[in-house]
């Protein structure tokens, strides 16, 4: 690296080190800052060597994300199944896409926005009406919006709900884009920014959907559990 | 840019050094029609001179280098190289090479057993026997990593890294 | 209670963290007279908190593993195409150079040769038309018979 990049980089840092530190507060759980900044350098150079056509680049990246990708998909289609075929579709557009990819851009928002859109046209094709309406209520869900899992056995379905308890149940019960932007918010911990990017929406929308979300997320747990603790 | 300093390795040094002799060759050549030439377009035109002893000569250089990537190349891919070579220098205008290239085989795998090369199709080594690609657990024949289903048979096939039972 | 209202709105937003500084600072500062703000704001963190904390679904190894033999299979095809897609055109290119290069030479030897033969023969032109129609003709017919034959190969492999 030339002087002035390495110049540019570390006011690059320290701005974004100072803009950080206000949003510390409301972001939880990403701990120490070198060790976050240090990751972003490390993606940005795997990033570049995909561009490049570097398989290990590729495996690395694809184990870096494999939890947060699946979980995000598990979030908007509700079927591990599918949420497993999605996950290898999207693996599969990162290879075909990168090189078009813009090295500037958010390699996650990218990334997420292409697992989001495969979700959608799957969700389109398969179960259009999920996309826009919250789930059934919690009695009459059990059949009909639900399809068999072909490969995973019910049973681990099942166990999955227990562990999540009633929050991860009245979550799945919100309508898609609700639990998106919620996934988004609170598991992923993504900056608004990021996710009025990969929703492809402005800031306002994205913070108007967030509020929604949580008001009906809220008033589905009282509703199901009356007075009692959901946690 | 470094793939194409990659594959210009391949080409063996004799090419390298032929072609670097018809350069020569060639320039003066062309150094000798131009001057004791009679064409009145070329005595007007110094541009078109300068054209005149640069480009052919280049052309051949490249044409030089080419065939010996051809030869080099035809015999790491385990092809007939010699054939190969012969077509790509007697099929005239360039149209063997373009043929080679559109031709050619995929790159031979080195047999995690005993090192040789095998060609790239192959299931099983040919000189000690080890598997090259993974294997169909119902009818046997080669299939590619990342597969879910046999080409041949349809089954069902388990993750690549697993052990086959 | 106009403000009131608005504070309500901007409490589950300052639970999920994605307020402006000066909005954050409006909320605080009601939040310190009003008892009701206060206890609203807790319930939402204590939502927030439960979402952070919920239990992360994991992608069977299986699956993850067919993901990045797939994937990368696929960048490498994507690169090799775009190289062999790059080489091809070069050599097209010098194809159509060699096809130029060659009428010169033409008309040095036969033009000579059919200015003897046929006397106040000037029609360049056919010769060089006739050539390369023949060059390339030969030259297509080469292809048909080596990709027969290749295929051929490649069926019995």
């Amino acid at each position: 690296m030339s002087l002035f990049e390495v110049l540019a980089r570390s006011m690059d840092m320290i701005g974004g080190i100072a803009s950080f530190r206000l949003n510390m507060h409301s972001i939880s759980g990403l701990g120490d800052p070198a060790a976050y900044w240090e990751g972003q350098v490390a993606l940005e150079s795997d990033v570049a060597q995909l561009r490049g056509g570097d398989l290990d680049a590729l495996s690395a990246l694809l184990t870096r994300y494999q939890n947060r990708l699946y979980r995000y998909l598990l979030r908007l289609v509700r079927e591990p199944s599918e949420a497993e075929d999605l996950f290898q579709q999207t693996w599969l557009r990162v290879a075909e896409k990168i090189r078009q990819f813009d090295p500037r851009r958010n390699f996650e928002a990218w990334l997420f926005t292409l697992a989001r859109n495969l979700a959608i046209d799957h969700l389109r094709r398969i179960r259009p009406e999920s996309l826009d309406q919250p789930a059934a209520d919690a009695a009459g869900e059990s059949a009909a919006a639900r399809l068999p899992s072909r490969e995973r056995p019910a049973i681990e379905g099942i166990l999955a709900r227990e562990r999540a308890g009633r929050l991860g149940a009245a979550l799945e019960l919100l309508p898609m884009v609700q639990r998106e932007v919620l996934t988004l918010r609170f598991e992923e911990e993504m900056k608004l920014e990021e996710i009025a990017e990969v929703l492809d929406a402005p800031l306002s929308t994205v913070k108007t959907r967030l509020r929604r979300a949580l008001e009906r997320l809220r008033e589905t747990l009282e509703t199901q559990y009356p007075g009692e603790n959901w946690q | 840019m470094t793939r194409f300093t990659e594959e210009l390795s391949v080409i063996p040094r004799t090419a390298r050094f032929i072609a670097a002799l018809a350069w020569i060759l060639a320039t003066t050549g062309m150094i000798l029609v131009v001057t004791l030439g009679h064409d009145r377009d070329l005595a007007n035109s110094p541009a078109l001179r300068a054209f005149v002893i640069a480009f052919p000569p280049l052309v051949f250089t490249i044409y030089a280098l080419l065939i010996g990537y051809v030869y080099a190349d035809a015999k790491r891919r385990g092809m007939r190289y010699v054939m190969w070579t012969l077509l790509a220098v007697f099929i005239p205008d360039g149209i063997g090479i373009i043929l080679y290239f559109v031709l050619r085989d995929p790159p031979m795998r080195t047999c995690p057993g005993c090192a040789q090369l095998a060609k790239s199709g192959f299931t099983f080594c040919p000189h000690c026997g080890t598997s090259l690609l993974p294997t169909c657990p119902n009818c046997g024949r080669g299939v590619e990593p990342g597969w879910s289903n046999c080409p041949q048979c349809g089954t069902k096939l388990p993750a690549p890294g697993t052990r086959a039972a | 209670m106009n403000d009131h209202e608005k504070i309500r709105e901007l409490l589950t937003l300052l639970a999920a963290g994605v307020l402006e500084p000066h909005e954050e600072k409006q909320v605080m500062d009601h939040m310190r007279s009003c008892e009701s703000c206060s206890a609203e704001l807790e319930d939402w963190k204590l939502l927030a908190g439960g979402l952070r904390r919920l239990p992360t679904p994991q992608p069977r190894a299986l699956v993850v593993e067919r993901a990045r033999a797939q994937a990368q299979i696929r960048l490498n095809e994507e690169f090799e195409h775009r190289w062999n897609r790059g080489v091809i055109v070069g050599l097209i290119v010098f194809a159509w150079v060699l096809t130029l290069l060659s009428w010169p030479l033409v008309r040095l030897l036969t033009g000579g040769l059919l200015g003897m033969l046929v006397p106040g023969f000037s029609h360049d032109w056919i010769v060089f038309g006739a050539f390369t129609t023949s060059v390339w003709l030969a030259g297509g017919a080469a292809a048909v018979l080596l990709s027969m034959q290749h295929r051929r190969e490649r069926r019995l492999a």
